[in-house]
């Protein structure tokens, strides 16, 4: 029995080391990597001394544009992240903050129905933590965020990527990404069409039975406070247009989230930019595309220089 | 809580170290400790259904005392057919009803007769009550029969029924061999358990690289077939077949593997079935422990193949129809059942059905190219068989069928799977070379370098974790 066990221990021990070994090289690419994700976390260090951050999820990322900014002479940042919520949020300020030589006059952080979601902060299929620039292990954010749940796919993740990272890291050229972007704005000309609400509905159906996380959104009042009070930076919340969104969410989660907004609205400022638009207008069922974000955009300009004068 | 998730793979080790570092000297303690794990288990999916389990052990625990205590042979058929009764009661109620009522339903309105407000049942299935209603009737039956005394203790009875290996998807175990080995006292035997830790890696391999491999293009193509060549579809009805055979072999390796950790030996419910050169070699390679369960339970009892010709083609249909039917409230699965007997019947017919009773090609590199053809013919037949069992509906069933007869049987499957089929290819040898033993595992306990072995199980674990396509629930926990 205790040869076993001692075989055991070793033998899973090896394992176990040779595979945390794997799961911490998977990021070993970043500086190289295409994501859009990636490289606008990674771009974001270049942009110093800012009027305004943006900080949301994809519909921030391809809604807000920062250059319509740059007619008015304020210096801005696009932050979107992918399925990005509050624990996002906090993970990207915090080493934006840690990062940047003088913090921003302002942080606009996008509020959403899918800011809440149960869906959000989805470590699996983007996990940003590895890619930050002081990256955090899968270990750390599962008992951060309690992500217990999902640990092993995140950790079975890693090790693919980084399995694969040893032979393809070589391959890969170092290419000029930040033509990919433009400030963190990822643009799209599509129209939003019969055959591509086909062809994405499904996508959406999990969220007919999707909560809207109480935890998620205490986390966040706690955060913003902290922001606010210690560290002393103007935070503005906002809205986009999303389209047909709320239509597949259950009337419980959008009634939660309509009182969650109404009590955020109350301690900060709250800028509305959603109204309805025309299909035209978007690429998909809740993603604006340059011409839905030319209007918001051109929207919240007049709005910031209206409160201004 | 799956055999292929994390949680178990907590859960295994915790009950291993208590029953044999903790209990080591008790078995008793030993025996409520898996009893206690069995039920925790359980309740993992639905703690409602672990009220139903304890009720069906309590039920054939009572009526096999009864029957075994009954003076006149009237009150022992009494407590036999109350047993039976109750059991296949809430079979048919939690599985059954819904599909004869609406079936009864259907017929009535074909016949030109108005038939509103059918009473189905808003209930889900409880897991493994197929396999547990299946135990307890073979205990009290062997009872019945002479076969076994009933057992006295309640936790090891309870036991025999709900041990967690096999409660939700088998192997449907006997009384007659499984009740004396939870009696007796366990040692720890080393061997044993690398042998029951290796079964289990080929089964999780097995279940997670080829089973959900395969299921991701088999979904793909039967969600779909409309869509695609009459290759691809005939791909994905070969990928489908691998899908559950691995899906439920590799099921049934963990399981093996798992109770030998505890020094029990279950049956064996697979051995090698696609190297079968027909299809009563098949049926005596696949999902050993029913056939064998309708073999003793229903099939002898019929008259078995001590009757005229013509009543052993009726028992041979009641068979695999019943068959079919334990596996799901479908019309597919009765159908897949029929088509079964219908292979058989030739075979019956000329009395060739124990003509292959060794496994193909004993002491053989390669098969000769007459066994080759036979395992690619029978293989042919199930896969075919198969697309009755993965459809929803037998309509769905034959225009896939209809489908596949088409001229683009020729062309190259469409968004062809490449890794997925190398993998298949590898699984198939791998099979190939092991088909004398239990699992391919056992070839490199002749390895003398420790540290070969090792790289071969990390090579193994390794490929599971890069490898391992979108978890799928076991297949057969459905029935």
């Amino acid at each position: 029995m205790n040869t076993l066990i001692k075989r055991l221990l070793l033998f899973f021990l090896i394992a176990f080391l040779f595979l945390l070994l794997l799961s911490r090289i998977d990021n070993i690419d970043k500086k190289l990597s295409q994501d859009n994700n990636i490289v606008s976390i990674k771009n974001k260090s270049k942009f110093d001394s800012l009027d305004i951050l943006f900080v949301g999820n994809s519909y921030c990322y391809s809604g807000i544009i920062p250059e319509i900014f740059d007619s008015i002479n304020y210096k801005t940042y696009n932050l979107g992240i992918s399925t990005a919520g509050p624990y996002f949020y906090e993970l990207l300020l915090d080493e934006y903050l840690a990062q940047c030589q003088q913090k921003p006059k302002s942080i606009y952080l996008l509020i959403s129905p899918t800011t809440f979601s149960c869906l959000a902060d989805n470590f699996l299929a983007y996990p940003i933590h590895r890619y930050l620039e002081n990256s955090f292990t899968n270990e750390y954010i599962a008992y951060k965020y309690k992500e217990y749940n999902e640990y092993d796919e995140i950790l079975q993740k890693s090790i693919r990527k980084g399995f694969s990272n040893i032979f393809t890291v070589g391959m890969k050229k170092n290419e000029n990404f930040e033509t990919l972007l433009s400030k963190g704005y990822c643009k799209s000309t599509q129209v939003y069409t019969s055959n591509i609400l086909k062809s994405t509905q499904a996508l959406y159906y999990p969220l007919r039975k999707d909560n809207f996380s109480e935890i998620k959104f205490k986390h966040l009042l706690n955060y913003l406070e902290n922001l606010n009070k210690i560290r002393n930076i103007e935070i503005v919340l906002f809205d986009l247009p999303t389209n047909e969104l709320k239509n597949y969410y259950n009337s419980n989660f959008i009634s939660n989230y309509n009182f969650g907004k109404n009590i955020l609205s109350k301690k900060y400022k709250f800028i509305s930019l959603d109204s309805s638009l025309p299909n035209s207008f978007f690429q998909n069922i809740d993603h604006l595309n340059y011409s839905g974000a030319q209007i918001a955009t051109n929207n919240l300009v007049r709005i910031i220089l209206s409160k201004k004068e | 809580m799956l055999f292929n998730s994390f949680s178990f793979f907590i859960f295994l080790p915790i009950v291993y170290i208590l029953y044999w570092v903790v209990f080591k000297n008790c078995s008793s303690s030993k025996n409520l400790l898996l009893l206690i794990a069995s039920y925790f288990f359980y309740s993992c999916w639905d703690i409602r259904f672990l009220l139903l389990l304890i009720f069906s052990t309590l039920l054939d625990y009572y009526s096999a005392i009864k029957i075994f205590d009954s003076k006149t042979i009237t009150q022992k058929k009494n407590w036999l057919f109350l047993s039976i009764v109750i059991n296949l009661g809430f079979l048919g109620v939690f599985k059954y009803y819904n599909f004869f009522i609406t079936s009864f339903a259907e017929g009535v309105q074909n016949l030109g007769f108005n038939f509103n407000g059918l009473w189905l049942l808003n209930i889900i299935l409880p897991v493994g009550i197929s396999f547990y209603t299946f135990h307890g009737l073979s205990y009290v039956i062997d009872t019945y029969n002479n076969k076994i005394r009933p057992e006295k203790d309640f936790i090891v009875y309870s036991l025999f029924v709900s041990f967690f290996p096999l409660l939700v998807a088998g192997p449907i175990e006997r009384a007659t061999h499984l009740l004396p080995q939870l009696k007796q006292n366990r040692n720890f035997n080393y061997t044993k358990t690398i042998d029951g830790l290796q079964q289990i890696l080929w089964g999780l391999f097995k279940k997670v690289v080829i089973a959900d491999n395969c299921a991701v293009y088999a979904n793909q193509i039967f969600n779909g077939y409309e869509n695609y060549s009459a290759s691809s579809l005939i791909l994905g009805a070969v990928f489908f077949s691998f899908q559950i055979y691995c899906d439920f072999s590799g099921y049934s390796d963990i399981a093996l593997g798992s109770a030998r950790l505890f020094g029990i030996e279950l049956l064996k419910n697979f051995s090698f079935p696609y190297f079968s050169r027909d299809i009563a070699e098949f049926w005596r390679r696949w999902h050993i422990s029913l056939s064998s369960w309708f073999k003793d339970y229903l099939y002898i009892p019929l008259g078995g193949s001590k009757v005229n010709k013509y009543r052993a083609i009726i028992n041979t249909f009641i068979i695999f129809i019943v068959s079919g039917f334990w596996h799901g409230a479908n019309w597919t699965f009765l159908f897949w059942g029929f088509l079964n007997a219908v292979y058989f019947l030739p075979l019956l017919i000329f009395g060739l059905n124990r003509k292959n009773l060794q496994i193909v090609s004993k002491d053989k590199i390669l098969p000769s190219f007459n066994d080759f053809f036979q395992i690619l013919f029978t293989f042919s037949l199930v896969t075919f068989a198969w697309i009755f069992f993965r459809a929803p509906n037998l309509s769905i069933a034959w225009d896939f069928v209809k489908h596949i007869i088409n001229s683009s049987i020729l062309t190259i499957p469409q968004d062809f799977p490449l890794i997925t089929t190398v993998l298949v290819i590898c699984f198939i040898i791998i099979e190939w070379i092991s088909r004398f033993g239990v699992h391919p595992f056992q070839k490199t306990n002749k390895i003398k370098y420790v540290g070969i072995r090792w790289l071969i199980y990390y090579i193994f674990i390794l490929t599971i974790i890069l490898v391992s396509g979108k978890q799928q629930q076991f297949i057969y926990f459905q029935f």
